[in-house]
């Protein structure tokens, strides 16, 4: 079984090949490290709204469209150092922004 | 009161509560005593990654605000760009340095671990602003967005091609041309009347004419006015199915119906206007974002702070670390390099003869002890060691796990042992550097060097190691420091008891 990712859970036992059982498994840290991917995604899909299918190609609409971008790559970011420290609220408080950015677009 | 202002308001205020907690002094000071115990290598790749989201929320907040600043300072919106000319291109320069000094100072200032009040104070200020001028970027665009649906729709441009085509009227030729084909008849008929006389001789056929014509232009002047009529009344018809068409055109212009799916439903849910829940969605996600890049920048100041805390008061800048502990690494690795030495002094000059290598090799009576006696664990050696360089006592420094390599190392250090680790223990007490190797090693290597007459002294980094592994066998064994019962990845091996 592949190993997890310390860097993105940031406390997830370092666990061997011999190690690794059903029992062993850090559940909580898979649910942290797939809300951490799907957080990633979400900005893709914002990225893909507000540039591959804007709704329009001027110059103009893409430089305001430009900042949330860049803002939700931020949130994105946040949102894993949040759920790396075990900071719950401000994860909540990053992720609620994130998503009001890709439902903007 | 309106639900709007009321969310806004809750917002705020969780930002604001958000801010206090990150910078109150009581959770920095532990969170800083936390990261202390941290490994240093840690800290510094917890520092890379935190430092390159606070440079993300930078770029983030800098687009966010230049919006407004531009806008503001230009005087003419950014979608009018291409129309600019060197008024609104300077006043958007001045906007945009305006912008970047504040969202600088805005890095600065969130980098600070703690705030005095007057720290609180520029920050709240300056937050102010922000928040202001980066809501109207995200409701600028949302409102650029409805307006471009609706301006590309089908059915406004169907509208706006029929009032250029004449605000769907009728070209009313018909009754133009029966009113020029009436008059005609009209001024035929006149002729004719007014030839009667000389057309007939007889007063009753004379007189017969005249009636039959005068009949005729009554008919044709009748028949004229009708027209005419006829003619107004479907110009006004007209007009009003062009302002009607015109009334219809504005309001496709800018379609509601065209908003986000999320602005509509906030209208829905709280019954306000588009504006106000367009202004309330922008609000969720500027606080979030400035929240975020408060987070982030505390936290590198708290790892900074851990840094320095740690005994690294020389280097100015955290971020420097690593620099400088390349650059050690490197230049240990060069001196060990050249003519096969290990020492790093630059007085060194090899010996030429094995009488003079004899004599270079005797250990200096300043105090210290016999290399045999420093390591607990080794084997007493059957010879004195070799004045050969390259040919040095071994000595096995395999530890519990066996980790630390066997090293050469050079017995010329003239140093007292038990006073060197009085001084290491007494900083690990003191809580000034943690009893990790890489610091245990930057303290010998800082006591040594610090010492008159030794400071120009061959000490190269494997004998710091050594004498570093040393000095944490004897503070275990008295109690100093203890095995961390909690110990994993990414905690301290030892803590100080």
């Amino acid at each position: 079984m592949q190993r997890l990712n310390p860097s993105i859970g940031g406390h997830l036992p370092h666990y061997s090949h011999q190690e690794i059982t059903p029992e062993t498994i850090d559940k909580i840290a898979i649910i942290k490290w797939l809300l951490v991917v799907f957080a990633y995604c979400w900005w893709v899909v914002v990225v893909v709204y507000f540039g591959l299918f804007a709704e329009s190609s001027t110059l103009p609409y893409q430089v305001l469209s430009t900042p949330v971008i860049v803002a939700s790559l931020a949130l994105s970011r946040l949102f894993q150092m949040a759920m790396s420290r075990e900071s719950y609220g401000f994860a909540l408080l990053f992720f609620s922004g994130l998503l009001v950015a890709g439902m903007l677009a | 009161m309106n639900s709007v202002y009321v969310l806004s308001a809750l917002l705020l205020g969780v930002l604001a509560y958000a801010i206090f907690q990150l910078t109150k002094k009581s959770n920095t000071e532990e969170e800083i005593e936390k990261l202390t115990q941290r490994d240093e290598s840690y800290l510094l790749e917890e520092l890379d990654s935190v430092n390159l989201t606070v440079w993300v929320c930078f770029v983030g907040g800098l687009l966010l605000t230049a919006n407004y600043a531009i806008t503001y300072f230009s005087g003419s919106e950014v979608r009018y760009i291409a129309e600019w000319g060197f008024t609104q291109w300077t006043g958007a320069f001045i906007g945009l340095v305006v912008t970047v000094s504040i969202t600088m100072v805005q890095k600065v200032l969130y980098a600070s671990p703690t705030h005095h009040k007057a720290g609180l104070l520029v920050t709240t200020l300056i937050l102010i602003f922000v928040i202001f001028s980066e809501i109207g970027s995200p409701m600028e665009k949302e409102g650029m967005k409805m307006a471009e649906k609706s301006q590309n729709s089908a059915t406004y441009k169907a509208v706006v091609g029929v009032i250029g085509a004449g605000g769907g009227a009728s070209s009313g030729s018909a009754y133009s041309m029966q009113l020029a084909r009436a008059e005609g008849e009209l001024a035929k008929d006149i002729e004719f009347l007014n030839t009667c006389p000389t057309r007939y001789k007889s007063a009753k056929r004379i007189k017969k004419c005249e009636e039959k014509n005068s009949r005729e232009v009554a008919q044709d002047r009748a028949a004229i006015a009708s027209y005419k009529s006829q003619m107004k009344d479907e110009a006004t018809n007209n007009q009003s199915t062009t302002l009607a068409l015109v009334d219809k055109a504005k309001a496709l212009e800018h379609n509601t119906d065209n908003h986000s799916d999320l602005i509509k439903f906030v209208k829905l849910a709280l019954g306000v206007e588009f504006l106000e829940a367009m202004m309330l969605a922008s609000l969720i996600l500027v606080v979030a974002f400035e929240a975020g890049f408060h987070f982030a920048g505390s936290r590198a100041g708290l790892l900074k702070a851990a840094l320095m805390r740690r005994g690294n008061e020389d280097i100015k800048y955290a971020s420097d670390l690593k620099r400088h502990r390349k650059a050690e690494k490197f230049k240990s690795r060069t001196a060990s390099l050249k003519d096969g030495s290990r020492t790093t002094n630059d007085n060194y000059t090899p010996p030429t003869s094995i009488d003079a290598m004899s004599k270079q090799f005797q250990p200096q009576n300043v105090g210290f002890k016999p290399a045999t006696s420093f390591v607990s664990h080794q084997p007493t050696p059957t010879k004195a060691p070799s004045p050969d360089l390259t040919d040095k006592v071994k000595p096995d420094l395999t530890d519990k796990v066996g980790k630390v390599k066997p090293m050469k190392v050079n017995v010329l250090t003239g140093v007292s042992f038990d006073k060197l680790y009085n001084h290491v223990s007494g900083q690990v007490i003191a809580r000034k550097i943690a009893p990790s190797m890489p610091k245990l090693k930057t303290c010998v290597s800082s006591y040594i060097k610090s010492d008159d007459r030794l400071k120009n002294t061959a000490i190269a980094l494997p004998e710091c190691q050594y004498l570093a592994h040393e000095i944490r066998e004897r503070m275990q064994e008295e109690g100093v420091i203890i095995d961390n019962p909690n110990y994993k990845n990414g905690l301290p091996k030892y803590l100080i008891s």
